[in-house]
């Protein structure tokens, strides 16, 4: 089985959008680091003894679910119509909304829902930056 | 005489109910108990007691409602459970300033049954851990000896329950969370069956094993707990249709017609002469009592450490990727573009065993070792839980230790994780089956140390668990009220 070396933890580390480097002390950098992917590589070694285990003709189990339930219905909801429904019919799938627009769930302007408001103000509060109604990132294109 | 906050939960409901004390002055003795005891114990991350105030003398004024199965009851919810408008932090520093507008559906149906949720309490950085030493804001405290950790991750709630700071708890169970620190504490917990109580609202870890559940100092108070969560939630669709029971209507079982299966790969590795000597003593007290102990064996046990670190890790790797900086959790200050206000905002936001977890799971999921790593561990998991299933077959219940060791000092395996991991061995392979698991005390290790025994059930047989809990409680020696 692989070994794990720099180069892949790395690698592995870039797709996890982590820095493995941060945060050790400059000097001893280097070793700090071959400590942390020597371990990386112990825990991995360590994973390899399920390949001990005949599991020909074995179906993987992903879900202990027992019976699995229907899907909801792919339909747009309201944020206050799933409040509404999940609050007041308990089990019943909750109603899909008639005017079918995805955006109009979440427009704190519509005058008629305060819970709208209410919810899309919230989310915009927990937001670390934000401009106007829209989250903000570093400039992509 | 008893102080309001030593009721069990049971006792304190029943109390309130025929107004032998207001609910304002349980909140209150609940309330002082609880500025007492945090300074030693550290428990909770947050504690509600102005809302807590209010809401009982509310409820003094419109009296006792004997239709809510937790009228006037103080409980606590992991800070895992969004509560509205309260900060949510799962213990970790990239939820620092989250506060969630909308409420955990387990909280929501607390309220509606008449608990007050009087705090939220501490645990391992995104319930990843086992002994609570992992939270980015908090060292909670064994309440039976403060130089030990109270287990994790749950730690905050099987401390907080132990040292009487509320008669009831809820925690999460991914591989152990719920049963081990109870264990570990000396209180009652119990993991549900996979989609018995609805995950809704929950900071996910693993998702197709992570399952809230409750803790308490009686068996009873769990079943009442229980029953006023579960059921099916149309928010959340891994949560399970089946019939509900009537987990607070419980009846002892004739232990004659009680057999427990009893895996010698649970039962037959090296443990702590002091827990030892507990759970020997524990087994002959069921034969005393007439119980069947059906030796078997689930040969697939020793696999569940692998099977488990590569699955839960793989979906932590994937729930938590969701925190990046740009909607809500920690922002770097420092970012020169979009990749770098990702990998940046991760790195300074996650603890030290949250990116081992990561990192394990990106990797097991990744092209080239998906196959070999998360593939097979499922695979490995169907046939653990064949393992459950063929162990149940000529037995009510399997019975199993908890933990080879009691509570350990500090610091004893923060910087060894694949031991701590392998220390995990006899609760994981529950979740892998998905399947139900009671935790309760077997009696005190001549260390002074409780040490606990669990029972698994079939899917769904949460009840049966419960009356057979009832009756180990009424078997082995009662553990004292701790001493904080």
């Amino acid at each position: 089985m692989p070994a794990i070396d720099e180069k892949t933890a790395l690698a592995i580390a870039k797709l996890a959008r982590l820095d493995l480097r941060e945060g050790l002390a400059p000097g001893t950098e280097e070793a700090e680091l071959k400590k942390l992917v020597e371990e990386f590589g112990k825990i991995v070694g360590y994973m390899d003894i399920l390949g001990e285990v005949d599991t020909e003709g074995v179906e993987p189990l992903y879900s202990p679910m027992v019976e699995p339930r229907p899907p909801r219905e792919d339909a747009p909801f309201t944020a206050a119509a799933k409040d509404a429904d999940a609050r007041g019919a308990k089990g019943a799938p909750g109603k899909p909304e008639s005017s079918g627009d995805p955006d109009a769930s979440f427009d704190p302007d519509d005058p008629d829902s305060s819970a709208k408001e209410d919810r899309a103000r919230w989310i915009l509060d927990d937001a670390p930056m934000t401009f106007g109604r829209y989250f903000t990132v570093p400039k992509v294109v | 005489m008893t102080k309001l906050h030593e009721l069990s939960l049971e006792e304190a409901r029943a109390g309130l109910l025929k107004k032998d004390f207001k609910v304002l002055e349980l909140a209150e003795s609940v309330l002082s108990r609880i500025e007492e005891v945090e300074p030693k114990i550290r428990a909770c991350l947050e504690v509600f007691g102005e809302e807590t105030r209010k809401a009982a003398a509310a409820m003094d004024e419109a009296g006792p409602d004997p239709s809510k199965k937790l009228w006037g009851v103080p409980v606590s919810v992991k800070d895992v459970f969004l509560v509205k408008g309260a900060p949510t932090t799962a213990g970790s520093r990239i939820l620092e300033n989250y506060v969630p507008g909308y409420e955990a559906t387990v909280v929501e149906k607390l309220r509606e049954e008449g608990a007050l949720i009087v705090a939220k309490t501490n645990l391992d950085e995104f319930a990843m851990g086992s002994s609570t030493e992992f939270s980015a804001y908090a060292t909670t405290k064994n309440p039976r000896n403060l130089e030990r950790v109270p287990g994790g991750s749950s730690g905050g709630a099987a401390a907080g329950v132990t040292a009487g700071e509320f008669p009831g708890a809820f925690g999460t169970d991914t591989g152990g969370s719920i049963r081990q620190p109870a264990a570990l504490c000396g209180c009652v917990g119990l993991k549900p069956t996979y989609g018995r109580v609805s995950r809704y609202g929950i900071i996910a870890y693993g998702s197709s094993l992570d399952q809230a559940g409750p803790l308490a100092r009686k068996v009873k108070d769990t079943g009442i707990l229980l029953a006023s969560v579960a059921g099916p939630d149309p928010r959340d669709s891994t949560s399970s249709s089946v019939k509900t029971d009537d987990y607070a209507d419980l009846a002892e079982p004739d232990p004659g017609k009680l057999t427990f299966a009893i895996p010698k790969e649970f039962w037959e590795g090296t443990f702590d002469p002091n827990v030892k000597k507990v759970l020997d003593r524990a087994l002959d007290l069921l034969k005393e009592n007439g119980v069947a102990l059906k030796p078997v064996s689930m040969p697939r046990i020793g696999y569940s450490v692998a099977t488990y670190y590569v699955l839960a890790a793989s979906e932590a790797s994937t729930n938590l990727a969701r925190y990046d900086g740009v909607r809500y959790g920690h922002r770097a200050k420092k970012y020169d573009d979009l990749l770098s206000l990702y990998v940046n905002s991760r790195t300074e936001g996650f603890g030290k065993e949250v990116k081992r977890r990561i990192l394990l799971g990106t990797f097991a999921l990744s092209s080239g070792y998906y196959d070999a790593y998360f593939k097979k561990a499922a695979k490995v998991r169907r046939l653990i839980r064949e393992d459950f299933e063929k162990a149940l077959e000529g037995a009510d219940l399997i019975l199993a230790p908890v933990s080879s060791i009691p509570a350990w000092p500090f610091g004893a395996f923060t910087d060894d994780p694949l031991t701590q991991y392998q220390l995990d061995v006899m609760t994981l392979p529950l979740n892998l089956a998905g399947g139900p698991g009671l935790s309760l005390p077997a009696g005190l290790g001549d260390d002074g140390l409780p040490v606990g025994v669990q029972l698994f059930g079939k899917p769904f047989g949460e009840k049966k668990l419960l009356e057979a809990g009832l009756l180990l409680e009424k078997i082995f020696p009662a553990l004292p009220a701790a001493v904080v």
